[in-house]
C-alpha cells in the first residue's frame, strides 16, 4: 500500500514537473525568420518589431533563425517555430507542417529577377549559357527557384554559385566575382538604392507576394489573432510606425511600412510553382525532396 | 652626560664631515624621491594600459559574438572565449544569456612575486567590466570580462628592485669620492688665512706662493692680485686729493664748502674776490655771514641756498634777481647753486656753494632780447619768417613766423621744446615738390649761389600752402659751407588768386561759343579760340579792329540801332546777326552783348558771346517738312495692315475647314483598318498570322493616336476645343489612366507606384476624359524615358486644387531642354525624337488642356536624374453622380445582343463589314 502510494506520489510529481515545463516552454513564442540578410542585421530589423508586437498582443515573441537559410527552412519543416516569416512554408517538404498565413508586409508583390551589372555585355538569357550565375541559396524562392526555373525552361544551362543570403550574392556581383545573379526584385532594388549600385534586369517573373507571416497549427487561435492584430495595427499606431521606420532605416528599406492581412489564397502561385517546376535542387523542390528522402 | 644642542653639535664638526654628511643626506633624499616618482609613473602607465585593454576587449567582443547570440550558436561563442582568455592579461570571460544559460572561460592564474604592501601602494589591481548584449532593443544577456593585473604587478616589482640596487651603489661611490677630494684640498686654506692677517696689519708687500688644487691656486692668485690692487689704490687716492685742491683753486666760479653746521671750510680765490673774505678769515664762520645775499627787487634778505641744500639734501639754484653784498658793501648780481656733499655711503658731510658774477651777461642778454623782439615784429608784419641752419651741427633755427607758417608749435604737448632739423623741414614740404626743393638747396651749396624757390607745404589736415623761399649760405676759409640763412613767405593767397584767374581765362578761351571783348570805341581787344575757329580770322588780324569786318550786309539796320541803344544805356542786348566769314561763307549768330563794369561802376568794355546757329536753323526747317509728310505715310500703312489682317482671317478659316475635313477623311478609313485588325486578332488566335494582326492593330492604334494629337492641337490652336465640367469619381479616373501604363512599366522592369492622399474627395467636378488624357501622356512619357528604377504617381489635395505629381528616375533633361518642352513639335532634342519617337505634341496639348481647365503643368528636371511633372487642377468636390446603369466589366461575358434586331447605317463598306462582325459576336 505504502509502495503504491509512493508510486502515485512519484507519478503526480513527474506529471507536475512536465506541466510546469510545458508552461515554461510557452512563456515565450518563437518567431522564425528566413535568412535574407546577416543574422545581426536581421535581429536589428526584427527585434524592435517583435518587442512592439509582444507588448501590444500580450504574446511574448522571441526571434529565432538557423545559421543558413536551408537550416532555417529545415527548422520550419520540423515545425520548430510557433510563428514564421518565410515563403518556404509552401514547399512540398515543409507544407505538411501546416503553417497558416495571416499577414504579409504591405509592400507590393515581388518578382524573381535575373540581373547583370549595368555595363555587362550580356544582353539575353541565352548569353548566360555555360556561365556561372549567382543565387542566394537553394532556399531562396524568388531568388533561386523561380529564376532557375526560367533558365531551364529557356534551355539555358548555368553553373550555380550560392552566397548564403540575398545581399551576399548582390555583394559578389558588385565585386565582379559573378556575371549575373538571380535575385528578389525588392531586395535587389533596396540594395541598389542603398549601395548606389546600377544593374540591368534580363528577366522578370510573374508577381509573387513577399514572404508571409504564418502561425503553426499548435498556436491557440486567440494568440494567433492577437499577434495578427498587433502586426496589422502597427502602421496605424504612431508608436508602431516609429518602430517600423527605425527598423526600415537599419536596412534602408523604402516606404510603405507595415503589414496587411493575408491568407494562403494569396500564395496559390507558390503551390502551383512546386507542381510544375523543372528545378530539382531548390529547397522544397520535388527533385531535392526525393534525393533527400533517398 | 650633557647632550649638546644641534647647532653647537654642527658647529663642532669639521668642514669635511659637514660636506660628507650633507651630500649623503641629499643623495639619500633624492634617491628615495626618484624611486618613488619612477615607480609611481610605471604604476600609472600599467593601470591605464590595463583599463584600455579591458575597454578594447569588451568593445571588440560584443560585435564579434552578436551574430552567434542571435542564432544561439553557443559552441562558437565558447570557442571564441577560450581563444581570447589565452591572452596574458585576461583572467576570464563569461556570458549569461537572457535565458540564464552561462558560458565561461577562465585562464590559469600566474604566481604573484610582488609583496602585498607593494601591490597596495602601486594600486595596480585586477579590474572587470560587464555589458549588456543588446540587438535591436532586445537583450541577449550580460557579457563580463575580468582582467588579471598579476603580470603587471610582477613587472613593476622587478623594476623597483633594480632601481633600488643602482641607487644604493651610486650613494656609496659618491660619499667615498667626496672624502678623498676634501682631505687633500683643504690644506692651502690655512696658508691663505695667515696671508690675510699680514695684509690687515698693513704689510702690503706680503704675497703667497702658489700651491694646492687648481681652484685653490686660483684663489691664492686672486689674493695676490687683491693685495696689488690695494697698494695701487692707496697711492692713487693721495694723488687725486692733491689734484682736486689745485682744480678748485683754478676754477672761474666762486666755490665755498661748508660742514654740516654751515660753517665755511674752504674757499677758492674767485670766492675770496666776490665775497671780500680770505679763505683763512672765513674758515669757521657761518655761511650766512660770509655769503650775504638779498633780493634785487625787494631788497630783502634771501635764504642762503646752503641752508636748504643741507636741510633738504637736494641741489638748489638761486632765484633770479639775487644780489651778493661783499664784505666791503659792493653789490653784484650773481647766479649760484648749492648741493649737499655726501660720503660714499650716502651720508651727508657738508655743502658746496658755486656762484658767478652775472652783471656783464645780463647786459648782453638785454640787448639781444630787444633786437629779437624788433625782428619778430617786422617778420610778423611782413609775413616773412627767417631761419638758419648750422651745417656743422645740423641745428635748424626757425623764427616765430616760420612756426606760424608751418603751423607747428615750439613745444610739444608735454612742454618739451621741439627741435626742427633739415629733415623735419623736408617732411613738411609737399611730396611732389620735395625733390625740387632739396635739389635747389643742394645745387646752391655746390654753386655757392643764393636761390629762390616757390613750393607747396602739406599741412597736417591735408591743406596745401604755397611759400616763397630765399636762401644764401656762408662758407669758411676752406670753402666748406658753415651756415645757411633764409626766409620763408606765405604766398598761398596770391597763388589761389592766380589759379582762379587762370581757370577763368581757360573757361573763356575754351568756351565753345565765340567771345569777343572790345573797348568803348568797339575796338577788339580779345577774341577766344572759338571766335578764330568760327570766323576764320587769326587773332592778330582782328586785334584793334571794329567787329563790323564780319558784317555781310544782311543783318537789318534796326538790329544795330537796338544794340547801340542798349549799350549806350548800359543794358545787355541779345539778337541775331547774319555775318560773313573770312572765306566769304555766310553764317547766322545769336549774340549776347553786355557792358563790362568796373568796381566803381564805370563801363570800360563790351563783352559779346556769340553762338553759331546756322545748322540749328537748317534742321528746324527740315523737321517741319518731314512732319507734313509723316501723316500721309501713316494713312497708307493702316490700309496695308487692314488688308493683311483680312487675308490672315480668311486663311485661318480655310485651315479649320481643311482640318475638319481631314479628321473625317483620316479617321473613317483608319477605323475600318482597326476594326478589321481586331477581327483578325480575335479570329487568328493560335495561328501564325495572329502576330501580324496584332502588329496591324498596334500600328493602327499608334497612327490614330498621332492623328488625334494633331487634331487636338489644331482645335486648341483654333480655340475650338472645349472642356466640360461634370461630377466624376476621381479614383476611377486614376485607375483608368494608370491601367494604360502599368503594364508597359512592368514590361520594362520598372517599379510603378500610385500614392493617393487619404483626404482626396471621392467625387470631383471637371472633365474626366481630358484629365485621363493628360495623366496618360505624362505617365507614358515617364515610362518611355525611364530605363531603370521607378515611375511614381502621387495625388494630393492642396486647398481647392488637386496636384498630380509624376516622378520618374529616367534620363531627365537640362534646364534649357525643359524650357522648350511645352512648345509644340519639340522634344528635349532631336536625338530624343529619333530614339523614342513621338510627335512632340503631347506635352503641348497637355499644357493647353490643363490651362483650359484653369490649371497648369510644371516640370523640375535634372540631366540624368529623372523628372518630376506636376499637374495642378482646380477640381472642386462634387456630389456623387451615379449612372443609371452600371456595367460590371468583371461580370462573366455573355452574348449581350443575342435575339435583338438592329438597324445600322454606315456609308463606308469596310465599316459596315466590321460593324456586322462585331455585333454578331455580342
Amino acid at each position: 500500500m505504502i509502495r503504491r502510494m509512493m508510486n502515485i506520489l512519484f507519478m503526480a510529481a513527474a506529471l507536475g514537473f512536465f506541466l510546469t515545463g510545458q508552461a515554461w516552454a510557452q512563456a515565450t513564442w518563437s518567431f522564425g525568420v528566413l535568412n535574407q540578410r546577416s543574422a545581426l542585421l536581421t535581429a536589428n530589423y526584427w527585434n524592435p518589431i517583435l518587442l512592439y508586437v509582444s507588448r501590444k498582443s500580450g504574446v511574448p515573441l522571441d526571434m529565432k533563425m538557423g545559421r543558413t537559410a536551408p537550416e532555417t527552412s529545415a527548422m520550419i519543416g520540423r515545425g520548430e517555430f510557433d510563428f514564421v516569416y518565410s515563403n518556404t512554408i509552401f514547399t512540398p517538404l515543409n507544407a505538411p507542417a501546416g503553417y497558416k498565413v495571416f499577414a504579409r508586409p504591405i509592400e507590393p508583390a515581388i518578382q524573381g529577377q535575373i540581373v547583370v551589372p549595368e555595363g555587362s555585355p550580356i544582353k539575353m538569357l541565352k548569353d548566360l549559357d555555360g556561365k556561372e550565375v549567382g543565387f542566394p541559396s537553394t532556399a531562396a524562392f524568388v531568388g533561386y527557384a523561380v529564376p532557375m526555373n526560367a533558365l531551364l525552361h529557356a534551355g539555358v544551362k548555368v553553373t550555380s554559385v550560392f552566397a548564403g543570403n540575398q545581399e551576399g550574392i548582390m555583394g559578389q556581383m558588385k565585386a565582379g566575382r559573378i556575371m549575373a545573379a538571380g535575385v528578389n526584385s525588392t531586395v535587389m532594388r533596396d540594395y541598389g538604392h542603398r549601395e548606389h549600385y546600377r544593374y540591368r534586369v534580363l528577366w522578370t517573373s510573374e508577381d509573387y507576394f513577399n514572404l508571409p507571416i504564418s502561425a503553426h497549427p499548435r498556436v491557440p487561435a486567440e494568440k494567433s489573432a492577437a499577434v495578427r492584430d498587433a502586426f496589422l495595427g502597427m502602421a496605424g499606431d504612431p508608436e508602431g510606425l516609429k518602430v517600423l521606420e527605425a527598423s526600415a532605416a537599419t536596412i534602408k528599406q523604402q516606404a510603405p511600412y507595415g503589414f496587411v492581412a493575408a491568407s494562403d489564397k494569396n500564395y496559390q502561385n507558390y503551390l502551383q510553382y512546386f507542381k510544375t517546376t523543372l528545378v530539382t535542387d531548390c529547397d522544397g523542390c520535388p527533385g531535392k525532396q526525393k534525393a533527400e528522402s533517398r | 652626560m650633557r647632550i649638546p644642542s644641534p647647532a653647537r653639535w654642527w658647529a663642532r664638526l669639521s668642514l669635511m664631515v659637514r660636506v660628507m654628511l650633507g651630500a649623503s643626506l641629499a643623495l639619500v633624499f633624492a634617491s628615495i624621491l626618484l624611486l618613488f616618482v619612477s615607480t609611481d609613473q610605471d604604476a600609472r602607465s600599467a593601470r591605464i594600459q590595463i583599463d584600455e585593454h579591458l575597454a578594447g576587449e569588451i568593445d571588440s567582443l560584443l560585435p564579434a559574438i552578436a551574430e552567434w547570440a542571435v542564432i544561439g550558436d553557443y559552441a562558437s561563442v565558447e570557442q571564441m572565449f577560450r581563444h581570447r582568455v589565452r591572452r596574458a592579461d585576461i583572467r576570464s570571460i563569461s556570458w549569461m544569456d537572457d535565458k540564464g544559460r552561462a558560458i565561461e572561460a577562465i585562464d590559469k592564474d600566474v604566481d604573484r612575486r610582488a609583496p602585498r604592501w607593494f601591490v597596495e601602494w602601486t594600486g595596480v589591481l585586477s579590474p572587470g567590466i560587464s555589458r549588456t548584449l543588446s540587438i535591436g532593443g532586445r537583450s541577449y544577456g550580460q557579457v563580463t570580462v575580468d582582467m588579471t593585473a598579476t603580470p603587471a604587478q610582477n613587472r613593476l616589482w622587478g623594476s623597483f628592485l633594480d632601481h633600488l640596487v643602482i641607487l644604493l651603489l651610486a650613494l656609496a661611490l659618491n660619499v667615498a669620492g667626496i672624502y678623498l677630494v676634501l682631505r687633500n684640498g683643504l690644506r692651502p686654506l690655512s696658508v691663505l688665512t695667515r696671508g690675510a692677517d699680514e695684509l690687515a696689519r698693513g704689510d702690503f708687500t706680503h704675497r703667497i706662493a702658489l700651491q694646492g688644487s687648481p681652484e685653490l691656486a686660483g684663489l691664492i692668485q686672486a689674493f695676490n692680485r687683491m693685495a696689488e690692487g690695494i697698494t695701487a689704490g692707496h697711492a692713487a687716492l693721495r694723488d687725486e686729493a692733491e689734484r682736486l685742491a689745485v682744480t678748485l683753486s683754478s676754477i672761474g666760479d666762486g666755490v665755498i664748502a661748508t660742514d654740516l653746521d654751515g660753517r665755511v671750510e674752504f674757499m677758492n680765490p674767485v670766492a675770496e674776490t666776490l665775497t671780500g673774505w680770505t679763505a683763512g678769515e672765513a674758515r669757521g664762520h657761518s655761511i650766512q655771514e660770509v655769503f650775504a645775499i638779498i633780493n634785487e627787487t625787494t631788497r630783502r634778505e634771501v635764504e642762503c641756498p646752503v641752508d636748504r641744500a643741507l636741510r633738504e639734501g637736494v641741489v638748489i639754484g638761486l632765484a633770479n634777481h639775487t644780489l651778493l653784498i661783499s664784505r666791503d658793501g659792493v653789490e653784484r648780481a650773481i647766479a649760484d647753486s648749492a648741493a649737499c656733499i655726501r660720503h660714499a655711503d650716502g651720508e651727508p658731510v657738508g655743502a658746496v656753494l658755486v656762484f658767478r658774477d652775472q652783471e656783464s651777461e645780463r647786459t648782453v642778454a638785454r640787448i639781444l632780447q630787444e633786437s629779437e623782439a624788433e625782428l619778430k615784429e617786422a617778420q610778423r608784419i611782413a609775413g616773412v619768417g627767417s631761419w638758419s641752419l648750422n651745417l656743422k651741427t645740423n641745428v635748424l633755427a626757425w623764427s616765430d613766423e616760420v612756426y606760424r607758417i608751418f603751423e607747428l608749435a615750439r613745444e610739444d604737448l608735454a612742454g618739451n621744446a621741439v627741435a626742427p632739423c633739415y629733415e623735419s623741414f623736408l617732411a613738411q614740404v609737399h611730396p611732389d615738390d620735395r625733390e625740387a626743393v632739396n635739389r635747389a638747396y643742394t645745387e646752391s651749396l655746390e654753386t655757392r649761389q643764393p636761390y629762390a624757390i616757390e613750393h607747396r607745404l602739406l599741412m597736417a589736415d591735408a591743406r596745401i600752402k604755397w611759400v616763397h623761399e630765399r636762401c644764401a649760405t656762408s662758407y669758411d676759409e676752406d670753402g666748406r659751407p658753415v651756415l645757411s640763412r633764409g626766409t620763408v613767405q606765405d604766398i598761398t593767397e596770391r597763388k589761389q588768386t592766380e589759379e582762379q584767374l587762370r581757370k577763368l581765362s581757360l573757361a573763356v578761351e575754351q568756351s565753345p561759343e565765340s567771345i569777343m571783348i572790345t573797348d568803348l570805341e568797339a575796338r577788339i581787344e580779345y577774341v577766344n579760340a572759338a571766335f578764330v575757329r568760327n570766323t576764320g580770322y587769326e587773332r592778330e588780324e582782328v586785334m584793334g579792329r571794329n567787329p563790323r569786318l564780319l558784317q555781310s550786309g544782311k543783318t537789318p539796320r534796326e538790329t544795330y540801332v537796338a544794340l547801340w541803344r542798349a549799350m549806350s544805356q548800359g543794358r545787355s542786348w541779345a539778337g541775331e546777326f547774319f555775318n560773313r566769314r573770312k572765306d566769304g561763307g555766310e553764317y547766322t549768330e545769336w549774340a549776347t552783348i553786355t557792358p563790362l563794369r568796373q568796381a566803381d561802376g564805370r563801363v570800360t568794355h563790351y563783352v559779346a558771346i556769340k553762338e553759331d546757329i546756322t545748322e540749328q536753323k537748317r534742321m528746324n526747317e527740315e523737321l517741319e517738312r518731314h512732319r507734313e509728310h509723316l501723316e500721309e505715310l501713316v494713312a497708307e500703312r493702316t490700309r496695308d495692315l487692314t488688308a493683311a489682317r483680312d487675308e490672315a482671317e480668311r486663311l485661318a478659316r480655310a485651315k479649320s475647314e481643311f482640318l475638319a475635313n481631314m479628321s473625317h477623311e483620316l479617321r473613317t478609313p483608319l477605323n475600318g483598318v482597326l476594326g478589321m485588325a481586331r477581327i483578325g486578332v480575335r479570329d487568328s488566335a493560335g495561328r501564325a498570322s495572329h502576330e501580324t494582326f496584332v502588329r496591324i492593330q498596334d500600328s493602327g492604334a499608334h497612327l490614330l493616336g498621332v492623328i488625334n494629337d494633331i487634331l487636338d492641337f489644331s482645335k486648341l490652336d483654333a480655340g475650338k476645343l472645349h472642356v466640360e465640367r461634370r461630377p466624376f469619381a476621381l479614383a476611377a479616373a486614376l485607375a483608368n489612366a494608370t491601367s494604360f501604363v502599368a503594364g508597359a512599366a512592368r514590361q520594362k522592369g520598372l517599379a510603378f507606384e500610385v500614392t493617393a492622399a487619404a483626404d482626396l474627395p471621392e467625387w470631383v467636378s471637371g472633365d474626366a476624359q481630358r484629365l485621363q488624357q493628360i495623366l496618360v501622356n505624362l505617365l507614358s512619357n515617364a515610362v518611355k524615358f525611364t530605363e531603370r528604377g521607378e515611375v511614381r504617381l502621387r495625388v494630393a489635395r492642396q486647398g481647392e486644387e488637386i496636384w498630380f505629381k509624376v516622378i520618374d528616375t529616367g534620363i531627365g533633361m537640362s534646364e534649357e531642354q525643359a524650357a522648350r518642352l511645352f512648345r509644340p513639335f519639340e522634344q528635349a532634342d532631336s536625338s530624343t525624337t529619333r530614339k523614342y519617337g513621338g510627335t512632340g505634341l503631347g506635352l503641348a496639348i497637355s499644357q493647353n488642356l490643363a490651362r483650359l481647365m484653369g490649371g497648369e503643368i510644371t516640370v523640375e528636371c535634372a540631366l540624368g536624374a529623372g523628372c518630376s511633372f506636376t499637374l495642378r487642377l482646380p477640381l472642386p468636390e462634387a456630389q456623387p453622380h451615379l449612372p443609371a446603369h452600371v456595367v460590371d466589366p468583371a461580370a462573366p461575358t455573355e452574348r449581350r445582343l443575342a435575339g435583338l434586331r438592329l438597324l445600322a447605317a454606315e456609308d463606308v463598306e469596310v465599316n459596315r463589314l466590321v460593324l456586322e462582325d462585331l455585333l454578331s459576336h455580342e
